[in-house]
């Protein structure tokens, strides 16, 4: 009996030292735990590069399952695209602004790359093993672009939660920010990566100058921080930043040669986003440049007679930047800015970069904010750089109202179907209203009924049933 | 049985055991002969392959001897010349006997041995074809209990040991004239004192054992009996596995169904699920396909957990194997099925574990009960050779009637005139296109092609008491019904190797096993299921090859694009998996004192599976341009898939048995180290250049590869108590302690346990005096827990992974898991009830038993808010899902004379599944999916209500009652179960001399997905001809709508999208089948004598030969538009000799 009344005791001793370290393992050879990732220069920028390859990877998706996409969704929700692919509930939507809440757009990428972002600041502030020089850099990209997906996420719905930790506790039921707070930290950290990040294009690792211009660097971060400025109405620093890009001339020039604008690296890129799925060149191509009629799943979309309509005649941009095919007896026109419409098998290099920031931009930027503030000859002189390359003579507008009207209109024909700028322009300039809802205006043609609360999409609603403190935008369920 | 007279072989001079045939002897101990006897039959098995225990042989040879004054050497060696006997003796005992004359005629042997070894201080016992010769002597003083001269009383003393020589504690030694009773101790031994001189009779008796009556005759008050005791055949007194110890049907505490060979062997079919289908109360398993190689669905006692795995342990001799199958990239396989890589050949018994008493010593990983496979082993005799084949062939012959071709168009016509639209030659190439005089029925075409059956097991065994062992092989193959004669044979095919080798020392304390099987598996099953194909496609497609022998595109015009996919192009992509798969397990124990016995099991097994589909030019239309317009390398593609698994486990064990008081006590402890590694890696390969290159990675243009590679790490400790007192209370503790690697620091360890009692009633005296009829009366319980850890691994740590693509010539990591330290187990609580009666001696045997289990903290992926960056995240919810159910076997012997034996068995379970508890359902995102008391596996549909007979569409209840054809969400109101309301099986035994009949009825009560999920009459896709009873118009009252072609319009949506949503998709599945039928003639004659053949067997079997359904589909086990479980006939011998 002495012998097995001390087995249990033997038993629970045996079990709690040898058991204890059997059960304790090590991360699998395919995954790395996040100190191993920030404890060396290359894994740390490897870290960082995710975002972009995330950003290029899902822009397969033209239902609103990327941010990029909103080159799509917000041309159908202004006045740039018409909807083809009816059965397509996403764009049908989009197109005849009845945005449903449980579509979702948009929403879980912007945050999946804010949540990469913040993992990244959070790792590289704990980490020993990086050096100081790529912490700088690393430091700055990150919040580069913490600030670019907050900076699309508050424009496309106003106030949004304002994230810059990893706790998913607090994050899984954060209130949204009101939006001036959260364009205050998109420029705080705007201002920041402008002060870490090189002045050159560089490599990934190591600084090392690199003609690729698709990492963000200081004058990418001046761009965005002059258009935040722009949006936020404070002109004088929006000019000072345009004008901090338009003088690098080293780096930066307008093309004369339209087709060359939106090639890889191209003069006029302030920053790119090289495509990643082997065999494609950009999803705007693949998408928007038809080789049929549109309205199957790969060309839902052609571009809208509104915006036809809306070039001056002997726009080169007309000529050159928008294409048609005639099919069934029907003519559709599409942008061909981007027109490497290519496919998985295609075995010929990438040609085209995703364009993000281009120097046009900064013209117009300038243009506007000069005119804000009374420099009505400057706001003249950069609209004529524009027009000027597209082939058009000066404009004739001389008063501040004409100016900005015609620096409006400009932007719509400068960059149209790229990444929402119209549909931005339109709400921030108080203009959508007018636009989209006066009666045989643009939403009524598109077959919708305007409100002035369709400025605004839908927060997912299942992104509400799981955090209640979401509350939900004006004339959503 | 045998029983032998002897005095205890003496300390120091163990003798040696000879086979007469090999006297001449070389001094190697017996077992290294036997090992080197092993090495040839290893060379017999490599030429032939595989094995099968035979039958042993009952009745007793007669011979005629004339043997005059000659030595017993010389007469055994006669014998054995003259029979299938062979001798084992030591030669040593022979010294000193006298020369025998013997003459007789048609004389059993027993009779010869008994006359030639009269007088001669030898005895013999025979088991089986083996004799074994052993010196009786007088007690000598070595081992004298008691004695004159010693000062202790003379006695009668023994041993009683197994047939396999293993001491019986307990065994109860009576002679009844005496009144004398005495309990054999821990050794086996036992002492009766103050027996008067005399012959008496000596019952032996020990629960599981055939009762052994003997004389013995007592001189000078002593005696010395040695016993070895036959495993009894009862059902009662079956052994039972139960994890780490045995036990069997009568004294069990817990709830085990034991499925055995003889079961299996009478079935042609090539996976043990298929084979246990029917015959398990509490176990619901369902064959998902009738391919070859195909997956099966198995749940015992219903879905416990609602998002974590449902799959149970898996225990091969003592090693777990893995609950899912390593293919992945064949569809038509369903998955495939892990138990497809073993040979269900080597397969002694199956036991199912359910209940917290048996399932509880599994801990952690047994929530969902076990099933324990224990492969077979050698037995003790002459050499055994044992071959066993059977070939046949299987179809299908789908429940489903599709129309003719002037069916088909009259419904394609009417569709257009119902839309209001003309069909052209793009969208209806069927009316303008084809030869509409044609008439071909696909479904024989393409799926109802025969699939051939051919398979072969090879056995040798054999060993001596002390060493046994079992060397077999086999080779099966099985094709599929899909035409298989083109391009690429679609089939599974496996070969394998098994053996066994026990070995123990002469004293028995010391006990050596090993066990192995190694199986290799080919399977070449088409991808692409052609069911459904075959079932939908146009009655009047073209014919399928042109006269040039290449596949029929049927362009408008030469150099287009066809106007259909020809069906074959599926069978030109091929498919071809690999398997191998390597179980091996070692086992040693020892006793150092008598009742302790201390074991070390360990076990290592590895499987590799390498699979590849193809996706060649030659598939592709060439109206595309393939190879001009279109390179080929920009079609060409394939999938490559290897999967790597290796695990090993080791477990210490000890026992301890002793007799306390009036009963026997037994403990057990152990430990598991169990390590798990599996490296899976899949490459999608694209821009090959050549079709016949495609099966080389290296030729790929691209390729993009993912690769996983998880550890799971698995340590416990375990202990079992138990008391059997009198074997009439028998108490059975049980408990675990498990660590998990799958769960973050602090959350690793959990402790489960169980506590099992039983009371065997009818062992009261009280009882056994006033209730006789009743044979046998048992009430158990038992109640514990056991949990789940089958959510993956890693899923508490914050991992970081590389991205699909690089960019800026690196590559990406992303953090790919959210740190998780509150991780922990998914908890059981399982509570079951039983009686158990046997009924005029046990000819009647009913056993019915209610078992309640809910599974809490559940395992759950716990939706996030995308803010957070993550969708989800695996965490502990405190949702409760409940488990019910009622099983009653009943087995009867109907009849049991001398040339007619006739069982039944038939069983029966009721489950009852239901989700208690799941805390803010309604806020969460599965407010659509579940519904508090109601079953997990149901469905939130729409309510059918019929075809509106002025406008032909289908219409369907809003949640007000009103009828719409455009239903909302809130309408989803009616809810449908797809789970089984009761299952079981009917089995019947029936042997008639020579013959035996076997046939096994399942029946399964359930609702399921019907033919109204596919059916939407009227587009280009063949239909069953009950759609013939449509709406026409106003006015007709018709269980089908309209015909209509236009996916926009509302009678197409009413069937695509809200008829499919609703409960007309859903009726009645339940079905009858006779799922096994088997026939088998053992041939008599003395022919097989001479031929030296033991036995001899010719049989039919038959599986799947019979369905009594209602069901509207194609099948309603496996239901959907899968090629369904095949009807099998095949027909088969087996020889022993």
């Amino acid at each position: 009996m002495k012998i097995y009344s001390r087995w249990p005791l033997l038993l629970l001793l045996l079990t709690q030292v040898a058991c204890k370290k059997f059960v304790q393992i090590n991360p699998p050879i395919t995954s790395i735990s996040s100190s191993q990732t920030y404890d060396n220069d290359l894994s740390a920028a490897s870290a960082v590069t995710s975002i972009y390859e995330e950003m290029m990877r899902s822009n397969q998706n033209t239902s609103g399952g990327s941010l990029l996409s909103i080159s799509c969704i917000g041309g159908l929700v202004a006045d740039e695209f018409k909807n083809y692919q009816t059965s397509n509930a996403a764009l049908s939507q989009a197109y005849t602004n009845s945005l449903s809440s449980t579509t979702g757009y948009v929403w879980g990428d912007i945050y999946k790359q804010i949540y990469i972002a913040n993992a990244v600041l959070a790792g590289l502030d704990k980490s020993t093993g990086v050096s100081a020089a790529e912490k700088r850099q690393l430091i700055g990209e990150a919040k580069f672009m913490r600030a670019f997906q907050h900076f699309y996420g508050t424009n496309i719905f106003g106030g949004i939660p304002l994230v810059t930790t990893t706790n998913y506790q607090v994050n899984n039921v954060i209130s949204r920010t009101p939006q001036p707070q959260v364009f205050r930290q998109i420029i705080a950290d705007l201002k920041d990566a402008e002060g870490l990040l090189p002045d050159d294009f560089v490599t990934p690792t190591g600084g090392t100058v690199t003609t690729e211009r698709v990492r963000p660097n200081k004058w990418a971060a001046a761009s965005l921080l002059a258009r935040a400025y722009l949006y936020t109405q404070a002109w004088d620093s929006a000019e000072a930043q345009a004008t901090l890009v338009i003088n690098n001339t080293n780096l930066f020039s307008l093309l004369t040669d339209m087709t060359g604008v939106f090639k890889m690296n191209s003069n006029e890129a302030i920053w790119q986003l090289q495509p990643v799925a082997p065999g494609y060149n950009t999803y705007d191509a693949y998408t928007f440049v038809l080789t049929g009629a549109p309205g199957s799943s790969r060309f839902p979309v052609a571009l809208a007679s509104t915006l036809i309509n809306a070039f001056e005649p002997g726009d080169n941009r007309r000529v050159i930047w928008v294409d048609s095919i005639t099919t069934g007896g029907k003519k559709y026109y599409f942008p061909y800015k981007y027109r490497a419409n290519t496919t998985s098998s295609n075995t010929a290099p990438v040609s085209e970069y995703l364009m993000i920031l281009r120097l046009a931009e900064q013209y117009l930027i300038r243009a506007e904010a000069r005119a804000q503030q009374g420099n009505l000859q400057g706001a003249a002189a950069d609209i004529n750089v524009i027009r000027q390359r597209a082939g058009l003579l000066p404009t004739s507008a001389t008063s501040q109202p004409d100016l900005l009207t015609a620096v409006y209109h400009e932007r719509q024909v400068e960059l149209f179907t790229e990444l929402g700028h119209r549909w931005f322009d339109l709400k921030r300039t108080g203009n959508v209203n007018a636009v989209m809802g006066s009666p045989g205006n643009v939403c009524q043609n598109k077959g919708g009924t305007w409100s002035s609360n369709w400025s605004l999409f839908p927060i997912p609603a299942s992104e509400i049933i799981i955090n209640s403190n979401l509350a939900q935008n004006g004339g959503y369920y | 049985m045998n029983f032998i007279y002897n005095a205890p072989v003496e300390r120091g001079a163990p003798g040696t055991l000879m086979p007469s045939a090999n006297r001449p002897m070389l001094s190697l101990p017996q077992h290294i002969k036997t090992l080197l006897l092993g090495v040839k039959l290893a060379a017999l098995l490599i030429l032939t392959t595989c094995l099968q225990v035979s039958a042993k042989i009952t009745t007793a040879q007669k011979l005629s001897i004339s043997f005059h004054n000659g030595s017993l050497e010389k007469l055994f060696a006669e014998i054995e010349k003259k029979t299938q006997y062979v001798f084992f003796y030591d030669v040593a005992i022979l010294k000193g006997t006298k020369p025998v004359t013997i003459e007789m005629k048609d004389a059993n042997v027993d009779d010869i041995l008994k006359t030639s070894l009269k007088g001669q201080a030898l005895d013999y016992s025979i088991n089986d074809k083996t004799i074994f010769v052993k010196k009786v002597e007088r007690v000598s003083g070595a081992r004298v209990i008691g004695g004159p001269g010693n000062g202790v009383p003379a006695a009668v003393t023994g041993v009683v040991k197994s047939e396999s020589g293993t001491p019986l504690i307990g065994a109860s030694i009576t002679i009844k004239k005496l009144k004398k009773t005495g309990v054999t101790n821990e050794n086996g031994e036992f002492v009766l004192r103050d027996v008067p001189d005399g012959e008496y009779d000596v019952d032996i008796t020990f629960v599981g054992f055939e009762q052994v009556t003997t004389r013995i005759k007592v001189v000078d008050h002593q005696a010395v009996l040695t016993a070895a005791m036959k495993q009894a055949m009862g059902k009662l007194d079956e052994t039972v596995v139960k994890g780490y110890y045995n036990t069997t049907n009568r004294l069990n505490t817990g709830n085990v169904t034991t499925v055995r060979s003889e079961e299996i062997r009478e079935q042609p079919v090539a996976n043990p699920l298929a084979a246990m289908e029917g015959r398990v109360p509490g176990m619901y398993i369902t064959q998902t396909t009738g391919n070859p190689g195909g997956g099966f669905k198995v749940q015992i006692r219903g879905q416990s957990s609602i998002f974590s795995g449902n799959d149970p342990f898996y225990v091969i001799d003592g090693v777990p194997y893995p609950s899912k199958a390593p293919s992945i990239i064949n569809s038509s396989l369903q998955f495939g099925s892990p138990l497809n890589f073993i040979n269900i050949n080597d397969i002694e018994s199956i036991e199912v574990l359910k209940d917290a008493d048996a399932t509880s010593i599994y801990g952690s990983r047994a929530a969902n009960g076990a099933i324990l496979i224990t492969t077979k082993k050698g037995k003790a005799g002459k050499m055994k050779v044992d071959v066993n084949a059977y070939a046949g062939i299987g179809k299908t012959s789908p429940n489903y009637k599709p129309l003719n071709t002037q069916q088909y168009l009259e419904m394609r016509r009417e569709a257009y005139k119902n839309d209001g639209e003309t069909p052209g030659t793009a969208d209806a190439p069927d009316i303008l296109v084809w030869d509409t005089s044609r008439y071909t029925n696909w479904a024989k075409v393409l799926a109802a092609n025969p699939a051939h059956y051919s398979d072969i097991q090879t056995a040798v065994s054999g060993g001596t008491t002390n060493t046994q062992y079992l060397i077999g092989g086999g080779y099966h193959r099985e094709t599929t019904s899909f035409p298989n004669s083109f391009v690429n044979p679609g089939a599974d095919q496996k070969a394998s190797v098994h053996f066994n080798l026990t070995t123990s020392s002469e004293d028995k304390k010391l006990k050596v096993s090993l066990s192995g099987s190694y199986l290799t598996d080919v399977n070449t099953v088409q991808s692409t299921d052609l069911t459904t194909r075959a079932l939908t496609l146009a009655p009047d497609a073209p014919s399928l090859f042109n006269p040039d022998g290449s596949l029929n595109w049927a362009p408008i015009s030469p150099g287009q694009l066809g106007t259909w996919t020809n069906p074959y192009s599926y069978l030109i992509n091929k498919y071809k998996s690999q398997t191998s798969n390597l179980l091996s397990n070692a086992f040693i124990s020892y006793s150092p004192v008598s009742g302790l016995e201390i074991k070390v099991s360990a076990g290592y097994t590895t499987t590799q599976t390498n699979e590849v589909a193809t996706f060649p030019a030659a598939a592709y239309d060439p109206g595309y341009g393939i190879g001009y317009a279109i390179p080929v390398s920009a079609i060409t593609a394939s999938t490559f898939n290897s999967t790597n698994t290796r695990s090993w486990i080791v477990e210490p064990q000890a026992e301890y048995r002793i007799n306390l008081g009036k009963g026997l006590f037994s403990a057990l402890v152990g430990m598991t180290f169990h390590e798990n590694n599996t490296y899976v890696q899949t490459s999608n390969a694209s821009g090959f250049v050549n079709d016949a290159l495609l099966e080389n990675l290296a030729s790929a243009g691209t390729v993009s590869t993912t690769i996983s590679a998880p550890q799971y790490n698995y340590s416990a400790g375990f202990g079992r108590l138990s008391y059997n007192w009198q074997d009439k209370y028998v108490v059975n503790l049980t408990a675990r302690r498990d660590g998990s690697s799958r769960f973050g620091p602090g959350r690793q360890f959990a402790n489960f346990g169980a506590v099992g009692a039983a009371w065997i009633f009818s062992n009261e005296n009280f009882f056994k005096r006033s209730l006789s009829f009743i044979s046998f009366g048992k009430l158990r319980g038992s109640y514990g827990t056991s949990g789940n850890d089958q959510i993956g691994d890693y899923r508490f740590l914050d991992l970081y992974s590389s991205t699909a693509y690089s960019y800026q010539g690196l590559l990406g990591t992303y953090p790919s898991n959210l740190f998780n330290p509150d991780l922990a187990w998914e908890l059981d609580k399982k509570l079951e009830g039983g009686i158990e009666l046997g009924f005029l001696k046990d000819r009647i045997l009913i056993t019915a038993s209610y078992f309640q289990n809910r599974s809490g903290n559940q395992l759950v992926g716990t939706p996030l808010s995308t803010v957070t960056g993550f969708g989800s995240i695996p965490s502990n919810l405190p949702a409760m899902v409940q488990n019910t159910g009622l099983e009653v076997t009943v087995n009867t012997i109907n009849v049991r004379s001398k040339n007619f034996r006739w069982t039944s068995s038939i069983n029966l379970t009721v489950p009852r599944n239901k989700l208690l508890a799941f805390p803010s359902l309604s806020s969460s995102s599965y407010k659509n999916t579940y519904v508090i008391g109601q079953p997990l596996n149901i469905k939130k549909v729409l309510h059918y209500i019929g075809v509106n007979d002025t406008t032909g569409i289908y219409q369907f209840a809003t949640s007000k009652g009103e009828a719409t054809y455009t239903p909302q969400t809130a309408d989803l109101t009616t809810i449908v179960s797809t789970n089984p309301k009761f299952y079981g099986g009917i089995a019947n035994s029936i042997q008639f001399k020579d013959f035996k009949l076997d046939f096994l009825f399942q029946f399964v009560k359930q609702t399921g997905v019907n033919w109204y999920s596919v059916i939407i009459a009227g587009q280009q896709s063949n239909q069953p001809d009950v759609v013939l009873n449509r709406w026409q118009k106003p006015g007709d009252k018709k269980p089908f709508e309209m015909f209509t072609q236009d996916p926009s319009s509302l009678a197409y949506r009413a069937a695509n999208t809200y008829g499919k949503n609703s409960d007309l998709t859903y009726s009645d599945a339940s079905f009858i089948r006779l799922k096994n039928v088997s026939l088998s003639y053992i041939i008599p004659g003395g022919w097989k004598q001479k031929a030296h053949i033991q036995n001899a067997r010719i049989y039919l079997q038959g599986q799947n030969l019979l369905t009594i359904t209602k069901y509207l589909g194609v099948d309603p086990e496996s239901q959907g538009g899968v090629l369904p479980p095949l009807h099998v006939w095949t027909a088969g011998f087996q020889i022993a000799f």
